[in-house]
């Protein structure tokens, strides 16, 4: 998918300045943050289980050409296809190719984050064929042809009255006459016009929560099932996957199903979560003719071999874009691309490149709050860093702001200098800033002065007052 | 596509700084890593059947308890009587509810594919989670996984001896069976929902806007 | 020989006066003097320290940062002690530096040796000088912010609070959403001002609904962020490091405010 992520810093003021975004933001926010502590409460002890959960992806990772490998031979026993795709390009070729050889008409699909960062709806739009979300929240978003705002909760910037809108405009030809205001009936509607393309399509497209080395499985969580429907009712099912989505076996699975429901939404387990191997049995009544998997890179290989490995080990909980204070501030679209918050200021630079995303690792105050919710332990402010000094190394941090830090620590690493200077600049300062404290402007502070004051130095530097200090006393 | 597997796979061993023929044990290793030892659970005071109801109840499920699989149907009855549900059913074929007696007026129907039309689907649970409040489906001719999905109400059967207290239960005991895994096994706790329209959750978006339990024995 | 330790005695411990507590607050720096040596302990100034690096470090610049964190590992090798009243800076030594100054691997060890010798200042007070603050009175109610190093880096949370619950007369008030970032973020708050002015209002909207007349943290950059925007604002809630209260000395101006001729 095409990056805005240039386009941050215009992006971010506008979502700050829109009422209905600030409030869809908090009330999300709030549930979040509220349903996750009190289902880890409820268990023993969820540290003992994150840690359980890193060294689970740590040590698939440190194995990965084996698991791969024996996940592609599990499958293809159980009669399924793998397909391997080095990039965008080629996934969105593999899917397109499925759907033309199955004669496909419609495609449904069941929200699937690699299929966003493939953009594979536009591929199957462009074939001539209809792709149809099924994740209500995804559906929503198909409808205002926006991309996602959030990983588990694509739609979670818009109000029950935004949505109202776009029903009215695309169901029943635009027919008006019906309420459409409270929840259960905006749910049914889009329930009656989903059921008839479930019904009628041709494949249906998933990704998958994780994918069983052991067995030649994909996992596959949702609430709504919706995702079962769109593997259960078409001819062909496709399952989208990341290479750094396999574990080992069921009951490391099992392990980090119990970090993924509590840490996305606070549910001890979805509503639904299916184990998906191989295509309808001879003796099966439902289900697809044909399963394939298609395994996506796009650079995740790199990743494994760089400082950016901890990354891999993401299970796309979104708890670190729900524990964000700048994401509660500016909302999923000011990130421009597929991935939002924590995780998407990390993947986003890594995927599309430093060069078109360098707002993305320094918009972070690098306060620590999603490390500590992270159900993994991906060290995301470290990760975050590690970015800005690649910025750094490539030049891509503004001139002023290297040569300003770098006059900065030749200064800092002179103490006699400094310290005179320092004291010379926070007498003039303190001398000014006496009666009222504080500074409304002050010149080259614009930045700071812009939203608040700038509370005005004492008028001593420690030092000297400290060097004073001992000096009156030893007399 | 050939040549992206083996690119794929050599960029994933070269990450990893070994080449094709290097022996790897991964099974030794993932037990030094962590396998050895038990991962954190939840537990639980109450008895199994207790934390299971308790579960269950709190994913919006539905129960009641018969005393032998002769009393499924009139269980069902009650339910659907209760619920104001009409008199129309479909059963998967499954053995356990080949014998079954219905009221005359009832039209229950045995399927193998469930008829989107037809609003309540009756089919047998495999296994149950007691940690979750979990149903375990196995998709096949005696348990079509469209049942579980298409109906708007779903009525599950579950046999109290299958009841286990953790998923990994599940798996031990499914492993030994054969066929397993089926095309698809379906952990499903509680009804279908969404919670995509301001956080408001709300029942019924794709499957079922109910989930009635019978346990038997 | 344990117990002398733990209150003092004369041991010597070096005061890592970090560049904000240097440039505008330096009672913040008296104040933690003022502590140590209640506790017991002889408190030492090295002259030739200036800034832990943290803001070249965070900005990616990890040659300037570096080259500063080398100079703090000379400056502070012979002490028992480093005490910072910053969690931010103490930090950037404690839980940084070794990772920092990976390739360096002599210098690694000396990082590793400085960090197991530093303390942010709230909890070298209540773990290690073992004090209390029984003889200081704060008549007011206050609200406490935890800055997010300390708090998630350095595990303070509770000490503060337990040296806070020893003064007369202070009454604490905690503020919803507490573990959340004020939007101070080093640079972060000039190079995303309008975030973090969004980051900051949610804060001083907790503080506001504490009721509280008084906030107070351990961190400097916290509070110049916080009460900045408190004063812009027109907020009337006075803000104060914590070791300025624990001292006794909130009878300076709070941060922002000015001097009565």
């Amino acid at each position: 998918m095409r990056s805005d992520a240039h386009e941050f810093k215009t992006r971010a003021r506008d979502a700050l300045r829109d009422p209905q975004l600030r409030e869809a933001l908090g009330r999300a926010r709030d549930g979040f943050v509220g349903k996750r502590q009190k289902s880890i409460d409820r268990f023993p002890d969820f540290d003992a289980l994150r840690e359980r959960g890193r060294r689970i992806k740590n040590h698939t990772l440190a194995h990965l050409d084996v698991y791969l490998e024996r996940f592609e031979r599990q499958v293809v026993a159980a009669g399924g296809t793998v397909h391997w795709a080095l990039d965008e390009d080629q996934a969105r070729q593999t899917v397109v190719s499925i759907c033309r050889q199955a004669g496909a008409c419609r495609v449904t699909k069941a929200k699937t984050m690699v299929g966003e960062e493939v953009g594979i709806n536009a591929a199957i739009e462009a074939a001539g064929m209809e792709a149809i979300e099924t994740d209500l929240g995804e559906y929503i978003i198909q409808l205002a042809k926006e991309p996602p705002s959030h990983i588990i909760a694509p739609a979670v910037h818009k109000t029950r009255q935004q949505i109202s809108d776009l029903f009215r405009d695309h169901h029943h030809g635009g027919d008006a006459a019906r309420a459409l205001r409270e929840v259960p009936e905006l749910v049914d509607e889009a329930r009656a016009v989903l059921r008839q393309k479930f019904l009628s399509a041709d494949v249906g497209i998933t990704g998958a929560n994780f994918l069983v080395a052991e067995t030649g499985s994909i996992v596959l969580v949702t609430n709504e099932g919706n995702a079962d429907l769109t593997h259960t009712l078409p001819r062909v099912h496709i399952a989208i996957a990341g290479i750094e989505k396999l574990v080992p076996d069921l009951d490391d699975a099992t392990d980090l199903l119990r970090l993924l429901g509590r840490s996305a939404t606070g549910q001890d387990l979805s509503a639904y979560t299916t184990l998906v191997t191989g295509p309808r049995r001879s003796d099966d009544p439902d289900g697809p003719e044909q399963f394939h998997v298609v395994l996506l890179d796009n650079g995740r290989s790199r990743m494994l071999g760089n400082r950016f490995r901890d990354m891999l080990r993401c299970i796309r909980c979104g708890a670190c874009m729900n524990h964000c204070p700048v994401y509660a501030a500016v909302g999923g679209h000011a990130y421009g691309w597929v991935y939002p918050g924590p995780m998407g200021s990390v993947l986003t630079p890594l995927f599309v490149g430093l060069e078109r995303t360098r707002d993305l690792p320094n918009a972070c105050t690098l306060n620590g709050r999603c490390l500590s919710v992270c159900p993994v332990k991906i060290p995301l402010p470290d990760l975050l860093r590690e970015l800005r000094g690649e910025q750094n190394a490539q030049r891509l941090t503004p001139a002023t702001t290297r040569y300003g830090l770098r006059l900065w620590g030749m200064f800092a690493r002179r103490p006699r200098l400094y310290h005179g200077v320092a004291r010379a600049l926070v007498g003039l300062l303190g001398l000014l800033g006496r009666r009222r404290g504080r500074f409304r402007r002050l010149p080259l502070a614009g930045a700071w002065t812009s939203v608040r004051d700038l509370p005005a130095p004492q008028g001593q530097t420690f030092q000297s007052a400290w060097r004073a200090y001992q000096r009156r006393n030893e007399r | 596509m050939n040549h992206a597997r083996e690119e794929i796979l050599r960029r994933v061993r070269r990450a990893l700084k070994r080449d094709a023929d290097s022996v790897v044990d991964p099974d030794t290793a993932r037990d030094t890593a962590y396998a050895s030892e038990r991962a954190p659970r939840p537990t639980w005071d109450e008895k199994r059947l207790q934390r299971f109801t308790e579960r269950f109840e709190a994913a919006a499920g539905t129960w009641c308890r018969v005393s032998g699989p002769g009393d499924i149907s009139g269980a069902a009855v009650d339910f659907l009587h209760g619920a104001g549900l009409g008199q129309k059913l479909q059963l998967a074929a499954h053995p356990m509810l080949d014998t079954l007696r219905w009221p005359d007026q009832f039209k229950v129907a045995c399927v193998q594919r469930a008829d989107p039309g037809l609003s309540v689907g009756l089919s047998i649970a495999e296994a149950a989670i007691a940690e979750t409040g979990t149903l375990v489906f196995w998709s096949g001719p005696r348990a079509p996984a469209t049942l579980a999905f298409l109906s708007e109400v779903h009525i599950a059967v579950l046999p109290l001896e299958w009841l286990v207290d953790h998923m990994e239960d599940v798996w031990t005991l499914l492993r030994k069976r054969d066929g397993f895994p089926p095309r698809a096994l379906n952990l499903v706790t509680g009804p279908s929902r969404t919670a995509d329209v301001e956080q408001t959750m709300q029942l019924g978006a794709h499957g079922p806007r109910r989930l009635h339990l019978i346990l038997v024995g | 020989m344990n117990e002398q330790i733990r209150h003092g005695a004369g041991t010597t411990v070096a005061l890592f006066v970090t560049c904000l507590v240097d440039l505008f607050r330096p009672s913040v720096g008296f104040a933690a003097v003022h502590l140590l040596e209640r506790a017991g302990f002889r408190v030492e100034v090295p002259e030739a320290q200036t800034c832990c690096g943290q803001p070249a470090y965070n900005s990616g610049d990890s040659i300037t940062a570096a080259g500063l964190a080398a100079q703090v590992i000379r400056t502070f090798s012979e002490y028992d002690y480093v005490v910072a009243p910053s969690g931010s800076c103490a930090a950037t030594i404690i839980a940084h530096y070794p990772d920092l100054l990976r390739h360096d691997p002599a210098l690694q060890a000396a990082a590793r040796d400085l960090a197991d010798r530093t303390w942010e200042l709230m909890r070298f007070l209540a773990e290690v000088a073992d004090l209390e603050a029984r003889d200081t009175t704060f008549e007011g109610s206050v609200a406490y912010h935890d800055s997010c190093s300390g708090l998630r880096e350095l595990g303070i949370r509770e000490q503060p609070r337990k040296l806070l619950s020893g003064v007369h007369g202070l009454r604490l008030h905690e503020m919803e959403d507490r573990d959340v970032c004020c939007g101070f973020g080093g640079t972060f708050c000039v190079k995303y001002p309008e975030i973090s002015e969004r980051m900051v209002d949610d804060k001083l909207d907790a503080i506001r609904d504490t009721g509280a007349s008084t906030l107070l943290s351990g961190d400097l950059g916290c509070l110049l962020n916080m009460a900045g925007r408190m004063h812009r604002r027109g907020m009337q809630v006075r803000a104060y490091h914590v070791a300025e209260v624990l001292a006794g000395m909130s009878d300076e101006p709070a941060i922002g405010e000015g001097r009565k001729r």
